[in-house]
Order: C-alpha cells, then sequence, then structure tokens
C-alpha cells in the first residue's frame, strides 16, 4: 500500500501535491486526504519500506514515499480501523479543485518539476491555466 | 512525523437491473460484458443494430412526418436502455483512483460519440433507478464521470442531474452533484450552487469552498 510521509499536518499540501502529479493522474479534481501518526501504524505491527521512490513529477518528493508491506487480512483490517478512527477525530482534509491546481502551478513556478513530466493530458490542461 | 494514506475509493455494490426488454437483449447485454474489450463490443452492437444514425431533430415539430420523429425517439430509447444496463453495472463496481480514466469514462464516451440524445437518455434511466434504489453510490460515480466528459462541460442537461443529485436524501449525492458543477467551472454553476439550500455541515463547507473558487476564477477571467 502506497503512502506520503510528512513532518506534519501543516505539510499535508505536500503529498498532496506528491499525488496530484503522479504519471497516471490526467486531470485536476477535488481530494481527500487523511492522515494517520506514524507511532500508530508501528503500534498497529505494519511494516513500512522507506526505499522506494515514489510516483510524482516533484523530484524533491520522490523520496518521501513509502511502502506498507507483507500486509495480511489481518493488518489490511488495522489499516482500515486506523483510517477510520483518523477520520473520525477529523484528521482528514478535503482540497478542492483550484487548490490543488494552485498547488501544482505553485510547484512548477518555484522550478520543482517540469510540465511535460506530467501526463500529456494534464500538462495540456494546465498549460491553458498558465 | 505522520503518514499520509493515499486515498483509493473502492465501491462495492449490487444493484438490480432491469432492462425490460426480455430474454433476448439480456442475452446480449451478458455477452457485451463478457468481452476483455466492451466498448469496442458496444460499437459493434451499436453497429448491428442500427443501420442508421439516430437524427433527433427529426422529432421537432418543424420535421416534417411525425412518424419518422417518433421511429427516432423509439431507436433512442431501444439503444439507452440497452447502454444503460451496462453502464449501471460498470458504475456499481466501480474503483475510482484519483485522476485516472477508467472504464467507466471510456464507456459513456463510447455511447456520446455514437449519439449524445442516447447518451442523455442512458445518464437518465441509470440515475432514476439509483435514486429509485438509493443507491447513492452509484449516483457519485455518474455524476464524476459526467463532469469527466467534456460533451456535458456547460451542458444544460449535466446540470439538471446535477441538480437533482443535491437534492437527494444522501450526503454522497448532494456532493456528487456539488462536484459536477465544481469541474464545470461555469458562471453558471457558480449561480447554482449559491442557490442550493443545504445544512450546516461538511457538504454546506464543500459548496461555500467551491463557489469562492469558482468566483476568484471568473473574476481572474473576466479581468483578462
Amino acid at each position: 500500500m502506497s503512502v506520503w510521509r510528512v513532518e506534519s499536518p501543516e505539510k499535508i499540501c505536500e503529498a498532496v501535491l506528491a499525488l496530484a502529479t503522479a504519471s497516471k493522474v490526467e486531470r485536476v479534481d477535488t481530494m481527500d486526504v487523511a492522515w494517520v501518526e506514524y507511532d500508530d501504524v508501528v503500534g498497529a505491527g505494519i511494516e513500512s519500506d522507506d526505499n522506494i521512490d515514489g510516483d510524482t513529477a516533484i523530484i524533491d518528493l520522490k523520496g518521501k514515499h513509502s511502502d506498507l508491506i507483507v500486509l495480511d487480512y489481518l493488518k489490511l483490517g488495522s489499516i482500515g480501523e486506523l483510517i477510520a478512527s483518523t477520520i473520525h477525530v477529523k484528521k482528514w482534509k478535503r482540497f478542492t479543485k483550484a487548490e490543488v491546481k494552485a498547488f501544482i502551478l505553485q510547484a512548477l513556478e518555484n522550478g520543482r518539476f517540469e510540465i511535460d513530466d506530467l501526463h500529456p493530458k494534464l500538462a495540456e490542461d494546465l498549460k491553458l491555466s498558465l | 512525523m505522520s503518514f499520509l494514506l493515499k486515498s483509493k475509493l473502492e465501491i462495492s455494490t449490487s444493484s438490480t437491473v432491469d432492462d425490460g426488454s426480455g430474454k433476448k437483449s439480456r442475452g446480449t447485454i451478458t455477452q457485451i460484458l463478457d468481452d476483455s474489450d466492451i466498448y469496442t463490443s458496444l460499437l459493434s452492437f451499436f453497429d448491428t443494430n442500427s443501420t442508421e444514425h439516430l437524427d433527433i431533430t427529426a422529432n421537432s415539430s418543424s420535421s416534417g412526418d411525425p412518424k419518422q420523429g417518433s421511429s427516432n425517439v423509439q431507436k433512442i430509447k431501444f439503444h439507452a436502455k440497452k447502454s444503460s444496463s451496462v453502464f449501471l453495472k460498470i458504475l456499481s463496481s466501480l474503483d475510482v483512483e484519483y485522476g485516472v480514466s477508467n472504464e467507466a469514462d471510456r464507456f459513456l464516451q463510447t455511447i456520446i460519440n455514437e449519439d449524445v440524445a442516447v447518451a442523455e437518455e442512458c445518464i437518465s434511466r441509470v440515475f432514476v433507478d439509483a435514486c429509485g434504489s438509493k443507491n447513492y453510490d452509484v449516483i457519485s460515480n455518474l455524476l464524476t464521470t459526467m463532469s469527466r466528459a467534456s460533451e456535458f462541460k456547460d451542458f444544460e442537461f449535466g446540470y439538471i442531474v446535477a441538480m437533482a443529485a443535491t437534492t437527494q436524501p444522501s450526503e454522497i449525492s448532494r456532493e456528487a452533484g456539488i462536484r459536477y458543477l465544481e469541474n464545470a467551472e461555469t458562471e453558471r454553476a457558480s449561480k447554482l450552487l449559491v442557490s442550493l439550500e443545504l445544512e450546516e455541515g461538511w457538504v454546506n463547507d464543500y459548496r461555500n469552498a467551491v463557489v469562492r473558487d469558482l468566483n476568484l476564477s471568473n473574476a481572474v477571467g473576466s479581468k483578462n
């Protein structure tokens, strides 16, 4: 299971940016994200592999990716419970389409990626906004 | 340090499909579903079941022959009934991944390419069926799929379905209607959103955020 690491909930937009610029992503859309404490993941006995680069056009975010590994039904259940409890205590946020697009355009302006690194359809869509 | 879980909507619902067209046509639909390339199958389905493209203008009062108009409406309903059964099944078990096209997108596009009137009738049937069976996941998936089809951007039919979705007794459905209007990115969509009467809560918060975004976007657009 693919996850992104961020230092604090305030930095969640970095994870949104990573997700929104994955190679398969063809369009900007509203995005819901939920975050879980690292200690809670470890506490549930879930292992992670932090050495697999994430699928994102943002070079400095590639290393912020982890895979949750060795997942059996029990651990998948634990992850489900973690997500449910995190949503219950409102550790989630909705980013509108315009907000996600603004993150991407800001990152482009800051030279964190080249527009041609995106999916061609997404690149075409964003070029219209420039 | 926190972990951010990539959200992925997984929907597993079942829905009774009544195509209402007898055993023979059910068999045809099953055959389509069993094929690996469902879109090619749908195209051949249209090709083998229709000898001409549909002419919806023939139904207008100025078109002359009323029998011809009636015949075209029947053809539209016939094709829509077939395709809506397949579309409903796809939407009922759709795995939606952020920003990535899926089989519902491709299926709807195939129908649109064949005939927009059939696509509208097909969507209407799916929507009514989903409302009747309270299958709000299907409504959400339907509106997401519609919002991704450029043909339905700033299209009255799309606005009507979206507004109808916002009247349903389900936050999932209301959210889907708002999301459709968000994707339309038009001044009209913004006005429709403002006109919605919603209870306090996350759906209302979302609506307000979208209205803010659209007003900003339209203000920038009008300056340029």
